[in-house]
């Protein structure tokens, strides 16, 4: 039976095409993150009418302050999450009561006042003081918290690989992958930044870049500042040992409370499931650990965070085997250190960019994704993952391992 | 190959970016070939408007999640293949293929020309003859399960490989082997009875 070519295609003509192709372009572009030309017209009335819907709400939930003696609800049902670029905006007009400085201890970092706004988007929750002018979208994934003035106290999920949610605040940024932290800002003064859960980076005009732990503050004037409480304890475990690379590239600094690539952790968060003999892919598991993975690039960093801004330094302008090995790199410690970013959406990248080169950076890059999607679950993508590095690779012990994954259930 | 992946890479950097022109660039880069995909699976351009429009607009909103692993084309392909799986699924077994008799005259059932004597001699003739006898294919086609008309026709009408075919589908080459296999028996089991077909698939293309 020979049908190649027998069934010819009868053409659509161009009118139906045309159609069909602005139908997609302009559909495509509300389903795309970031602001096309036409939008730049549709987003002031989108304004509009998030402010208009915005000032129901909140009118609603003053009212409500009104009829409970100030008491508000912490929480705004109903409210829409921000989604697309028409930014949700949260303005409480009454006056703030204390400044950046006047914030309330750092022990549970609370804002100074209690929320007038509760915002649930979904994968954060940001509640609102008094004075506070602050406008949400999602930029490209993520979230971007635009604050005019104010004080907001986040509590944000885990992003699991999304892009950040980050709290701009004139020159400053602060950036969140999961974690509970306040932001103050009074609208021209330092931004005043208080971490009760997780770690948050703080990106200031003209200064280093500051990582922000549970328990400890900063300020954009100042840096870190003094503690209210300590720090939740830091655990000193090195989860390098675990990965079973030989050297790592830049100096080590303590993980907090953190997930080594093969889902091994401290105290906090541990999943001894993870090494438990009675799993039934104990031993498979073990030969993963046992492949060796290939060592970062060295860039003369102070600490694995250094590194990281270092190697998006190269691979932002660059295409080159440089840029390649800074991308593996990132993932790589991203894999090792907990709370330096996702190491996966780095591969999505490195692959994106890399994936047809063949060489023995591909081939560790796909191992890498083979390594952190099996260490975490025998799941399809897992699966996924060993099929692709068996078509990379091929030949090898990795890839014995791998084709073993590839038939597990 | 390589020049080709780092359009691709670039191209869709830059509709990530959210850049009109570049949605419209692999739209057009594309179409074509997403087009006689769905064509050969559906046979039809019926609903090819909605159905190109959904496999685009799906393309759009999973490009973030394109990872490189496998060439664009071929992941563009998968996404249209599932909107035909879904399409034939939601439709039923039987999908109208009006488009392939839209100059046969005669009904469904019955020969459009016959096969002996001057009239089927003529390119006018074989021309109608082969649509004839593509459209009893997909008569055909049209009794089996979504899942094994793909099969068939990406393996046997397009042209791919089964290794291929089977990445599309998502389905493993040997259930991909044995839907081929099952769907060719069911198309020669019709040709033997249905002789317009019969001559319509020993016919060198």
């Amino acid at each position: 039976m020979k049908l190649v070519g027998k069934v010819p295609v009868e053409p659509l003509d161009d009118e139906r095409l045309v159609h069909i192709e602005r139908r997609v372009v302009a559909n495509a572009e509300v389903a795309s993150p970031v602001r096309g030309g036409w939008l730049r017209h549709v987003v002031p009335l989108a304004i509009s009418a998030a402010a208009i819907a915005i000032a129901i709400v909140v009118g609603w939930s003053l009212h409500g302050a009104a009829l409970d003696g100030g008491q508000v609800a912490d929480h705004t049902p109903g409210l829409a999450p921000a989604t697309g670029d028409a930014p949700v905006r949260v303005h409480t007009d009454a006056p703030a009561s204390t400044s950046p400085s006047g914030l309330a201890p750092l022990a549970t970092a609370p804002l100074a006042t209690a929320p007038l706004a509760t915002i649930d988007i979904g994968d954060a929750t940001i509640a609102s003081s008094a004075g506070t002018d602050v406008a949400i979208t999602r930029p490209d994934g993520g979230v971007l918290v635009q604050m005019a003035h104010g004080q907001v106290e986040l509590q944000v999920a885990k992003r699991h690989g999304r892009p950040p949610l980050v709290v701009r605040a004139g020159d400053t940024d602060v950036v969140v992958v999961g974690t509970h932290f306040t932001v103050a800002w009074d609208g021209h003064g330092p931004v005043d930044v208080r971490v009760t859960e997780g770690v948050v980076r703080c990106l200031h005009a003209g200064s280093p870049e500051a990582r922000v732990a549970a328990g400890q503050a900063w300020r954009s004037d100042a840096g870190m500042v003094a503690l209210a409480d300590p720090p939740i304890e830091i655990d000193t475990h090195v989860t390098k040992d675990l990965l079973h690379d030989r050297t790592a590239a830049v100096p080590d600094v303590p993980a907090t409370a953190s997930r080594g690539v093969d889902g091994s952790a401290g105290a906090a968060t541990s999943k001894p499931t993870l090494d438990d003999p009675k799993d039934p892919h104990h031993d498979l598991k073990a030969d993963i650990r046992a492949q060796a993975l290939q060592p970062a690039m060295d860039v003369g960093a102070a600490d694995p965070a250094a590194a990281i801004a270092a190697y998006r330094d190269i691979w932002k302008i660059k295409f080159d085997d440089q840029a390649e090995r800074a991308l593996y790199s990132t993932a790589l410690l991203q894999a090792q250190r907990d709370r330096l970013g996702d190491p996966l959406t780095s591969l999505d990248l490195y692959i994106r960019r890399f994936a047809t080169k063949h060489d023995d950076v591909t081939t560790a890059a796909f191992w890498l994704r083979v390594r952190i999607e099996c260490l975490r679950a025998f799941d399809d993508r897992c699966r996924a993952a060993a099929t692709a590095y068996v078509q990379h690779a091929g030949d090898g012990p990795a890839a014995h391992v791998a084709e073993l994954i590839t038939l597990t259930e | 190959m390589a020049t080709a992946y780092v359009e691709d890479v670039l191209l869709v950097d830059r509709c990530l970016t959210g850049e009109p022109a570049a949605t419209r660039e692999l739209f057009q880069r594309h179409q074509r070939r997403v087009h006689a995909c769905l064509y050969r699976a559906l046979g039809t351009n019926r609903d090819m408007d909605d159905l190109l429009q959904e496999a685009f607009l799906q393309v759009f909103q999973s490009l973030r999640g394109w990872r490189a692993e496998a060439s664009l084309a071929t992941w563009i392909d998968r996404v249209a293949v599932r909107v035909a799986y879904r399409y034939l699924s939601q439709r039923g077994r039987r999908v109208p293929t009006t488009s392939l008799d839209d100059d046969s005259q005669g009904g469904h059932d019955g020969p459009a020309l016959s096969l002996v004597g001057g009239s089927g001699d003529g390119p006018t003739a074989r021309r109608q003859l082969a649509r004839d006898g593509v459209r009893r294919l997909y008569a055909v086609l049209d009794e089996l399960s979504p899942a094994a008309r793909l099969a068939f026709t990406l393996h046997e009408i397009d042209g791919r490989s089964l290794a291929e075919t089977a990445e599309l589908v998502g389905s493993s080459v040997t259930a991909t082997k044995l839907r081929v296999w099952r769907a060719r028996n069911r198309v020669q089991a019709a040709a033997a009875a249905d002789p317009v077909l019969a001559h319509f698939l020993e016919e060198a293309p």
